[in-house]
């Protein structure tokens, strides 16, 4: 067999991945698309058309295709406080039955006509939601950022897509030896192009680490690049909370991301940053930010999304090993069911202490 | 007796524990060669040195490295280690009291089998199903299908490849593995950290495609493989291959346990 044409999957099934919460949109979205932030906005989520609305003063997450002929309802308005569909006025409830259908006022309601609502959550100002809470084995990612009287600004960006898995671009944020090669005078100096093995734990779902570049780098770098020792706490399976001790002043600056899965081939990606520093305008680190997502894409982009068993791993490649073995464990788990899906997730493993 | 001034084995880089360990059990000191190597533990890194002199250090195969020599190479390589469906396991490191070339003279003794004699003792015997050969670096290579890996498995066919009088790595598949994957080999290998003369810390790892979660335990719980086994009371084929292929590359390894 040609292993290159025929690659085997890390992951056979990622059906997995309902079980976790992954972010949406942002209230900010969800302003712009219908008054009072209460939307409707469309979404996709593991290949899920989900459409956003608040109703009866909660955010919801419905399947986005209403029951009569299958037209998105994100393309609808809220009526009534009910998610009106935009082709025959079909309208719906906060738990996603049918309250209405213009057409046959008089005729009882058909029990079909409703659409499956998911579990939805605010917080961080991100819509947060969980297509499959049979298991409730899994919470919203920690954002230290939040709550945080340290930090002076919390800055909540503008998602955005790229055609990559959320896998990749897991590892491509949290990948050390692609500085030296994609970051150059950005983020890294060539120079430290061998990155260190770093011990790494398993804690409550957490993949944490810690890394610490070269000071010297100060000199080459530009001052906005946020050069410091780096404090991973990474929430499988998508998410990492980078809480940077900066170099050039000893101050916190987090960059906190997660990835979320549109389907295998394309993510949307959020990002709060948090700094000290009152008087430094957003856009500073927002542009920043810019510089360095425009690196990696076109790079990130030529890989395929599924992550391949025949890929060659490295002894330097340690942190996307230990991150495509735990999702292997974690698929594997939830084919044996919940308890197995927990014992993959919450089992605590130190190599740091 | 060993003598550490052979230049092949003063060059070679060598494991000086599992990073966890050193972590969770606060190791400060080890030695090698009849040197203390002092361990300063970094968050990111372990840094050993003598006298006060730092040593080089890499991290590899679940173990630190170093070296008192100065090696054409890193330490030995073993990519397969790193492919992420395999279950990698620090199977042990304990001492014994044997030199390092020891340790893999009766490591060799376990592609025969399980060593039986006719109780005749000393004479020569020869134990057939093997295949003795070097590879293009020159290290010994010998085939078994009868080698007896204890936890990992008995009656196996196994390769053995031994390329330092401090290393050798088996090639064999585990009981465990479903069909599938044919070409694909699992691992066991043994590192030797000399002491002092005589003196060895075994450290034994393995590296197994897909192995079920329960056989982590059950391998370390066994009785160690290949840790100071003393070789069969005879020489077989697969002995007297290593002992002239040890000859060759540091006469007098052998010389005494």
């Amino acid at each position: 067999m040609n292993v290159m044409l025929n690659p085997r999957s890390l992951v056979e099934d990622r059906t997995y991945l309902r079980h976790f919460w992954h972010p949406v949109c942002t209230l900010a979205e969800l302003e712009a698309a219908g008054p009072d932030g209460a939307g409707p906005i469309g979404a996709k989520l593991l290949g899920e058309p989900l459409v956003i609305v608040k109703l009866d003063g909660r955010m919801r997450a419905m399947r986005d295709r209403c029951a009569h002929r299958f037209a998105k309802l994100s393309g609808g308005k809220i009526v009534e406080n009910r998610l009106q569909c935009p082709y025959h006025g079909w309208q719906y409830n906060a738990d996603g039955r049918c309250g209405k259908i213009p057409a046959a006022p008089s005729d009882a309601i058909p029990r079909k006509a409703f659409v499956p609502s998911y579990e939805c959550e605010v917080k961080y100002d991100i819509v947060w939601v969980r297509l499959d809470s049979s298991w409730d084995a899994t919470t919203i990612p920690h954002c230290g950022a939040w709550d945080n009287d340290e930090y002076k600004k919390v800055i909540v960006a503008q998602p955005y897509n790229w055609a990559s898995s959320a896998e990749r671009r897991w590892e491509n944020f949290t990948d050390f030896s692609h500085f030296a090669y994609v970051h150059p005078g950005t983020l890294y100096d060539p120079a430290y192009s061998e990155p260190a093995i770093v011990p790494m734990d398993r804690v409550d779902g957490e993949l944490r680490f810690f890394m610490e570049p070269g000071k010297d780098m100060l000199d080459t770098l530009p001052p906005d690049s946020p050069l410091g020792s780096w404090t991973y706490r990474a929430a499988m399976p998508f998410t990492v909370n980078l809480d940077i001790r900066l170099y050039k002043n000893d101050q916190p600056f987090l960059l906190w991301t997660t990835s979320s899965p549109i389907d295998d081939e394309n993510c949307r990606n959020f990002m709060i940053i948090a700094h000290t520093d009152p008087d430094m305008p957003d856009s500073t680190p927002l542009d920043f930010q810019k510089l360095v997502l425009a690196e990696d894409q076109p790079v990130i982009e030529t890989q395929p999304g599924d992550l391949s068993l025949e890929e060659v791993s490295l002894p330097t490649d340690k942190v996307s090993n230990q991150y495509r073995k735990w999702l292997r464990e974690l698929a594997m788990g939830a084919m044996e069911g919940r308890e197995g899906f927990r014992k993959a997730l919450l089992t605590n493993t130190y190599e740091s202490v | 007796m060993t003598t550490f001034a052979d230049g092949i084995v003063e060059n070679a880089w060598y494991p000086l524990g599992s990073p966890v360990d050193i972590r969770r059990h606060g190791i400060e000191h080890t030695r090698l060669m009849g040197r203390q190597i002092d361990l300063e533990v970094h968050r990111t890194w372990i840094s050993p040195s003598v006298d006060g002199q730092a040593l080089p250090v890499t991290e590899r195969l679940g173990l630190v490295w170093t070296t008192l020599g100065r090696p054409n190479g890193p330490p030995q390589q073993l990519i397969e280690y790193y492919e992420v469906d395999r279950t990698t396991v620090n199977v042990s490191s304990a001492p014994v009291g044997l030199a390092g070339p020891k340790v893999l003279e009766g490591a060799v003794g376990l592609l025969d089998g399980s060593g039986q004699s006719d109780g005749a003792g000393s004479r020569q015997v020869a134990v057939g199903g093997l295949g003795i050969d070097r590879d293009e670096h020159g290290a010994l290579r010998i085939v078994s299908d009868r080698a007896n890996l204890g936890t990992l498995g008995a009656e196996l066919a196994c390769e053995a490849r031994i390329v330092t009088p401090y290393s050798a790595v088996f090639a064999f598949r585990h009981p465990s593995r479903p069909p599938g994957q044919e070409h694909r080999q699992d691992l066991f290998a043994i590192f030797c950290q000399p002491l002092e003369a005589g003196l060895t810390v075994v450290h034994r790892l393995a590296a197994i495609v897909d192995l079920p979660a329960g056989e982590v335990d059950r391998i370390r719980s066994g009785r160690p493989i290949a840790q100071g086994d003393a070789p069969p009371p005879f020489e077989t084929d697969a002995i007297r291959a290593y002992r002239t292929w040890i000859d060759g590359i540091s006469p007098g390894a052998l010389g005494t346990g």
